[in-house]
């Protein structure tokens, strides 16, 4: 049941797949398979997995820049996964914002900074009387004279991150998509920015889709969460319960690797990773069977669907 | 841009093009107040060795060479400008769109741009220039040397611009809502404007060299006075042979002094205007 | 305990050289300290503050325009301490991967990509040691080596694209300490990699130094990772150590103010309560303020902090800080 009202933006059965190789050596690789969830009015949702699990991109398409292989991607009912005027990309746009996880990389090297701040403020139909500019730069914490007229050569990672943050703010969006925000951020840096994010759902009212691989993070600041593997989510739903009670199999394994910052709880047990990464991808039926404590025969060709326990989705055969 | 040049100035090889670049380009104005018509013959006592009035000297046909060189400059100069100038144009509009663009229009664009590359240059040319010789004047040379001068430069700005097509920045740029071409204009040519002096340059220095090889084959209108057809009358009148070492010496040594500025301005240039080289100065005035 | 690595008032600065200009960044700026045999040390701090200069300046890869501008480094060779700032480039590339390896930061890539992963082992191995006996002093040592790791014996047929990431980490590392060094020095070795790999990573590491009882100087910012790993560590600052100390007392009782501030924000599952960054950011280390580094950012600071630079004192036993703080009190103590 779709409440397009309380709902901002929801995929249903979205799907991509690469073709890999050329001539007669191709390959299928399906980097995203079957994912459906949906972002929220005033929450901040965590798409979360280790890296190439395909979070990035499903982001992607989120934002129009890569087409899904199928599925649909909805924001407010309306279908925008294929948008092809300028106009009704730009009204997309508008509502919905990104940031991405290189700061450095973010901004043209040979570009002053400010000028993508004015750019958006023109291109969005405003005009500098309304100062937006400066509205957003105070809503990241930062002053106007410290921006202006300077390259991003001039600015740590954590300072261009929060400029473009305020970027993303200019359009007043509604959903601000945040791919691996903090992970090229120093540790130290890194909570001011979450801390962020926390204020934008709280006095600001815009959602966050939170992407990222680091669960600590992901534990302090989300509401809801789902968990990729391999192209799917295999587990979804409160933060709290996800997290602290995790089903999956392989929300335990994470949970149990998160390092602790705290040299009294060192990991006791051993792991080990015999399995090359693409023999993985490659599996039929449940991707995670190779590595699973928990494997039975039905898994190794039967790809679970998405099944409910205990107040979450999980695609695990072992609730059935 | 005063302080561009002041910094560019330091660099040695700068100095040396730059002096030896307006050096030449006096000489060209000097051709305006030329006291004699180039196109005639026996103007000047034959076969002088350099001394006044004739500092250069004088050719088989009557010529004052000093006066002749300058307005061999002055066409060769401009022959190249025009032949470099459009083909730049060319190459740029071929590789942005390419570039940018992609798919079937990438393709058809990047045929046509290979069948330029591997098409035999000179034969075409020695064979175009055989059948229009008498109206190949210079803007018509120009034009056929920019038509064969784009496609590789093409490719090389279209690289440049996939490359840049999947850096963050372009997608910041899209979200502020920037459209396609004011993108490709504001985000992308700062790092192609190295690349087209560069080519530009390196362009002229081709140009310049097809002029001279036509020339001496004797394909071009040898009544135009330019480094190339001065070389081609002083070979075929024997100047070496006889002992007028002034008559095949002066286009010669020209042409060598034009080609090594025009490098060393190529390569100081292109290193100052490097992407990684400028944001090393970017925001040093502010430290 | 012995000290098979010391540093004194080491300074290794990247000077960069235009007609208009001299610029200096100060990225190892007097450094003293002594490194002991078979521990874990872990290096923490921000990303600019010097760590990764360090650690390549300790081993001998001080390349221009990084220099090493003053103070000496010590190798524990034979029982004797040898200063290598002194030794020829032939002399010090005898000791190197013998004495000290290197994992470079992103070292993934460091596996040649057109030949098989044995191939790399055999180049290293040779470019080492002579091997008469390829069975005898190559294979055999090279599969022993890799069981006791816990790596398949699969790696060694394929070709590095073929392993994920945190498999090619493993490997490289399988390939620094193939020689047995005495010494480990990582950089950032699990940065780039998912959290599930990373433990495979540090698990490796551990079993690594208890099986050769080497010494690892481990460098990252990820304050977690030397919680599971580090015996002892040092904080980094602009150029400089602010604090060392056994790691069980440097999480419970920090004394530097940036250190508070790096504990105090790390995040922790089951603790939504509110965490705060350290104010401002690090100086540039071309551009550093006088007297502490840290003083511009530092909620405790004092005029003597602007003007003089707090040495690195034992205000503890085994626990060592750079600050007027801690020597103000431990006078007031006294």
């Amino acid at each position: 049941m779709t409440n397009s009202t309380e709902e901002l933006i929801r995929t249903e059965k979205l799907q991509k797949i690469f073709v890999v190789g050329g001539g007669f050596a191709r390959s299928k690789l399906v980097a995203v398979d079957d994912v459906n969830f949906h972002v929220k009015k005033n929450e901040i949702f965590t798409l979360a997995g280790e890296s190439g699990c395909g979070k990035s991109t499903v982001s992607k398409m989120l934002l129009g820049f890569l087409e899904p292989s199928e599925g649909n991607v909805y924001y407010k009912g309306k279908d925008v996964a294929n948008l092809k005027k300028w106009k009704e990309k730009k009204g997309f746009m508008k509502e919905v914002q990104s940031i991405f996880q290189n700061p450095f990389e973010t901004f043209n090297p040979l570009r002053k900074v400010d000028s993508y701040l004015y750019d958006t403020q023109k291109h969005y139909g405003m005009s500098k009387k309304d100062k937006m500019v400066e509205e957003a730069l105070e809503a990241v914490g930062l002053d106007i004279s410290e921006v202006k007229g300077r390259y991003p050569n001039e600015f740590s990672g954590g300072q261009l991150q929060r400029i473009s943050i305020a970027r993303a703010l200019i359009t007043r969006p509604s959903l601000l998509i945040a791919d691996e925000p903090v992970s090229m951020v120093d540790a130290s840096l890194r909570m001011s920015i979450v801390n962020l994010f926390k204020e934008l759902r709280d006095n600001r009212h815009v959602s966050v889709l939170y992407i990222t691989h680091d669960l600590a993070t992901a534990y302090y600041v989300s509401d809801r969460i789902g968990i990729m593997f391999r192209g799917n989510i295999i587990e979804m739903g409160d933060v709290e319960q996800v997290l602290m009670n995790p089903k999956h199999p392989y929300t335990q394994m994470l949970k149990e690797s998160i390092p602790e910052a705290d040299p009294n709880k060192k990991w006791t047990e051993r792991i080990s990773i015999k399995e090359l990464e693409t023999e993985e991808y490659m599996r039929k039926g449940c991707k995670f069977a190779g590595r699973c404590p928990y494997v039975m025969d039905k898994c190794k060709d039967n790809m679970p669907p998405e099944l409910q326990a205990e107040n979450r989705m999980v695609r695990c055969w072992l609730y059935e | 841009m005063l302080e561009a040049f002041k910094e560019l100035m330091k660099d040695g090889r700068f100095k040396f093009a730059f002096i030896v670049i307006c050096v030449l380009a006096f000489m060209s104005i000097l051709s305006f107040f030329s006291p004699y018509d180039p196109l005639r013959w026996n103007v000047v006592p034959r076969d002088r060795p350099p001394s006044w009035p004739h500092i250069f000297g004088t050719t088989s046909q009557g010529q004052d060479l000093f006066w002749q060189s300058t307005f061999a400059i002055r066409n060769s100069l401009t022959i190249a400008l025009i032949a470099s100038g459009i083909s730049r144009v060319i190459a740029i509009i071929v590789g942005l769109v390419s570039g940018y663009k992609g798919g079937t229009v990438d393709t058809v664009l990047m045929s046509i741009n290979d069948s330029f590359v591997v098409m035999p240059l000179l034969p075409i040319l020695i064979l175009i220039a055989s059948v229009i010789r008498e109206n190949l004047n210079m803007v018509t040379l120009g034009i056929i040397l920019s038509l064969f001068g784009w496609a590789w430069d093409a490719r090389v700005i279209r690289s440049q611009i996939l490359s840049l097509r999947e850096r963050e920045f372009t997608y910041t740029a899209i979200l502020s809502g920037t459209k396609t071409f004011n993108l490709v204009v504001k985000e992308y040519f700062p790092f192609i404007i190295p690349i087209i002096f560069a080519t530009l340059i390196n362009n002229m220095i081709w140009a310049t060299g097809m002029e001279v090889t036509l020339a001496i084959l004797g394909l071009s209108n040898t009544e135009i006075p330019t480094i190339g057809t001065m070389i081609h009358w002083a070979v075929n009148y024997q100047s070496i042979l006889l002992g007028y070492w002034w008559w095949i010496l002066t286009p010669v040594i020209i042409s060598v002094f034009l080609f090594v500025a025009l490098y060393l301005l190529s390569t100081s240039l292109s290193e100052y205007l490097d992407p990684r080289t400028r944001i090393q100065r970017i925001g040093k005035a502010k430290e | 305990m012995l000290n098979i690595l010391k540093t004194e008032n080491l300074k290794s600065y990247y000077i960069f050289e235009t007609p208009t200009e001299k610029k200096e960044v100060k990225a190892v700026n007097d450094v003293s300290i002594d490194i002991e045999e078979d521990k874990i040390y872990g290096v923490a701090g921000e990303s600019g503050c010097g760590k990764s200069t360090f650690l390549k300046t300790v081993c001998g890869l001080a390349e221009p325009p990084l220099r090493i501008v003053g103070g000496t480094i010590y190798y524990l060779v034979n029982g004797k301490y040898v200063d290598i700032t002194k030794l020829s480039q032939e002399e010090y590339r005898k000791l190197r991967w013998e004495y000290i390896s290197y994992i470079p930061q992103g070292s993934m890539s460091a596996l040649n990509p057109i030949i098989r992963v044995k191939e790399s082992f055999k180049d290293f191995v040779t470019a080492h040691k002579k091997i008469k006996d390829e069975q005898k002093d190559f294979e055999e040592p090279l599969r022993k080596h890799l069981n006791a790791l816990g790596l398949p014996m699969r790696v060694l047929k394929s070709y590095p694209h073929q392993l994920s990431g945190g498999m090619r980490q493993r490997v490289t590392i399988a390939l620094a300490t193939i020689l047995n060094p005495r010494i480990i020095l990582a950089d950032e070795p699990t940065t780039a990699l998912d959290v599930v790999a990373q433990r495979a990573v540090i698990q490796l590491l551990k079993d690594i130094q208890s099986l050769q009882k080497n010494t690892i100087i481990l460098v990252t910012h990820d304050m977690a990772v030397h919680a599971n790993i580090a015996d002892r560590m040092l904080i980094m600052y602009a150029g400089v150590f602010v604090e060392e100390a056994d790691t069980e007392e440097l999480f419970e009782n920090p004394l530097h103010p940036y250190t508070k501030f790096l504990i105090g924000s790390l995040p922790k599952m089951g603790d939504k309560s509110y965490k705060v960054s350290a104010p401002g950011s690090p100086p540039s280390l071309a551009n550093l303020p006088q007297g502490c580094p840290f003083h511009p950012r530092c909620p405790y600071v004092m005029d003597i902090c602007k003007n003089e630079r707090p040495a690195l004192v034992e205000t503890k036993p085994s626990h060592k800080v750079s600050c007027f703080l801690n020597s103000k009190e431990r006078i007031q103590n006294d």
